[in-house]
């Protein structure tokens, strides 16, 4: 892809809080039209990253750019292309919903009362756009947050956490209207989330991050075919002694039974001719065995791998 | 031009506050009540005054009027105005790093320069207000209850001034006053931009400027040395146009001074928050 794809592209961008580098040297690019998932464990430093991209913080290392554009301190234009929503959503309490998105909307360039309006019903906030903040729920401070990251019809969303706090239903709404943007509109994402499972669903690229440093990053898909231990779907035609036979084995690991009556076992991919073998060997009908990698899977794999060279 | 978006939103967000209009409210329950006493029970000074200088002058009418009193009523509360001004000025930076906003203002294509230069400017906007308030709401609230005439000013000797002198005079002090009230608003805006909350901004602004006010006032000749470099020490310039001739060039000089302090607080300010890490 050309230069003038990347959106969002970091060079050795570090910062350093004390004597501790919070996030150490990460090389990043995200190109229009992805949906960029940056994954994460508590503290890893994502917030400080994207902190950064936002210009909260100041890198002690290294560089960014936006759009191909450094972002200084007295030019900050780029930042009218770009909408962002960082962790918890903080508004002015005691404007309303209203007040807070137009003044928040002038900020960022766009004039439009129609624009404003259009939001609001998009959100389900319409009939709530008079009432102080300080009357909103947190489901619906969240969804104002998101309006006033999309007000200006940015080009790329930054988003940290964008559906903590919102129950399933929200989540759902959130993801599809995420999904809509990049599809329709082409709007590239880049969001950091702990819902893996969310976040697989929707993302297309990935970076993880662990204790400040860039542990891998690339495509969903690839990174996942890399994953060592998957999860292991099996079908067979006694499944509850099939479930004590393989709850006795050291090599099968996290073995349960779900509602369908497969049995599910995390196994790396070398040992599922033995356990077929096993299974058979011990009379069992083998009908199916299906292997499914999940981001979930992937992660802790990682970070447990990272976890333990550290320690 | 975004710096009118910022000041607007600033402003509004500033006067959304009850804390906005506390210098507000006391200026318009305080100045009616005075002046009602005054009217109802009158003031001393007349009749000292009477007393002390009916051997050589002949007295018609009142002297005790609305403007003798907005006068009084500016030479005792002129030490007062600080605390409502640090009351808005010492919150408006560091509210938004305590309530947490500054993430969805500072990720919008404004610079932090514009961003403080917006709030400077409503605290500016803030602090003409509520001094022109106190000055034409005195004059204008003084001649309804007390009536007009001339002023009569003790200043080593007794200077009456003529209704439209009185006047001008009062736009002169109210002017200087402002000017000079800027350096406290400056002193508190900086405190502002250091703290994380507004309580210890405003707390470290008062705490400031009753030391320097204490230092400035003490007549002891060691601490003559260091008041030229306290900002309180210009603090009462605007007493000086109710004298005979108005000392321009002293008032100037100490205008000057005064703002190169409100510059210097700025400055500071600006510097302070432009290097800022907004962890929360």
């Amino acid at each position: 892809m050309e230069n003038s794809n990347i959106v969002i592209e970091t060079e050795q961008l570090s910062k350093k809080f004390d004597d501790k580098w919070a996030v150490s040297n990460i090389d990043l690019t995200v190109r229009e039209g992805q949906i960029f998932g940056f994954l994460g464990p508590n503290g890893a430093g994502k917030s400080t990253f994207i902190r950064m991209l936002t210009s909260l913080l100041k890198p002690s290392k290294g560089q960014y750019k936006l759009f191909g554009q450094k972002p200084g301190i007295f030019n900050k234009q780029i930042y009218s292309r770009v909408g962002t929503l960082i962790e918890e959503p903080c508004f002015y309490n005691y404007l309303t919903g209203e007040q807070n998105l137009t003044h928040l909307s002038y900020l960022s360039g766009n004039q439009s009362k129609s624009r404003i309006n259009k939001i609001f019903e998009r959100i389900d906030l319409n009939e709530a756009k008079s009432i102080n903040v300080s009357e909103y729920s947190h489901g619906m401070k969240k969804r104002l947050a998101l309006a006033q990251a999309l007000v200006h019809e940015p080009e790329l969303l930054i988003l940290d956490e964008p559906t903590s706090g919102l129950d399933p239903d929200g989540v759902q709404k959130v993801e599809e209207l995420l999904l809509e943007l990049n599809n329709k509109k082409n709007i590239t994402i880049f969001l950091s989330s702990h819902n893996l499972q969310r976040l697989q669903s929707i993302c297309d690229h990935m970076a993880l991050i662990h204790f400040g440093k860039l542990i891998e990053k690339g495509p969903v898909s690839e990174l996942l075919g890399q994953t060592e231990f998957l999860t292991t779907e099996v079908v067979v035609d006694q499944p509850q002694a099939a479930l004590e036979l393989l709850l006795n084995k050291k090599w099968a690991n996290k073995v349960s039974i779900d509602q369908d009556n497969k049995i599910k076992l995390h196994i790396s991919q070398g040992l599922r001719p033995k356990l077929v073998k096993l299974l058979v060997k011990n009379g069992f009908k083998v009908y199916s065995l299906q292997a499914r990698s999940s981001l979930k899977d992937h992660y802790f794999s990682i970070v447990n791998q990272q976890s333990n060279q550290t320690k | 031009m975004k710096l009118n978006k910022i000041v607007g939103f600033e402003i509004l967000k500033t006067f959304s506050k009850f804390r906005t209009y506390i210098g507000f409210i006391t200026i318009a329950i305080l100045l009616p009540v005075v002046f009602a006493l005054v009217n109802k029970f009158g003031f001393n000074i007349q009749s000292r005054v009477v007393s002390q200088l009916s051997e050589s002058f002949t007295f018609t009418g009142k002297i005790v009027n609305g403007y003798l009193i907005s006068y009084y009523l500016m030479t005792a509360l002129w030490i007062h105005f600080p605390f409502f001004i640090i009351l808005v000025a010492g919150d408006i930076v560091s509210t938004e790093m305590s309530s947490g906003t500054y993430r969805i203002l500072l990720s919008r294509p404004i610079s932090r320069l514009q961003l403080i230069l917006g709030k400077y400017i409503t605290i500016i906007f803030y602090t003409v207000l509520l001094i022109s308030f106190f000055g034409i709401f005195s004059i204008l609230v003084g001649r309804i209850i007390l009536g007009g005439g001339n002023l009569l000013v003790f200043d080593k000797g007794i200077l009456i001034l003529s209704e439209k002198e009185a006047l001008y005079r009062f736009f002169l002090a109210y002017l200087l006053a402002i000017w000079i009230q800027l350096s406290v608003a400056s002193l508190a805006f900086l405190f502002s931009t250091l703290s994380k909350n507004s309580v210890p901004a405003i707390i470290g602004s008062y705490a400031f400027v009753i030391f320097s006010i204490i230092i400035s006032v003490l007549k002891i000749d060691s601490l003559e040395v260091i008041k030229p470099y306290l900002f309180t020490t210009y603090f009462d310039t605007f007493f000086a146009v109710f004298k005979e001739p108005i000392p321009y060039k002293s008032i100037l000089n100490k205008s000057v001074r005064s703002g190169i302090f409100s510059f210097i607080f700025f400055s500071l300010s600006v510097i302070n928050f432009s290097r800022k890490d907004f962890k929360c």
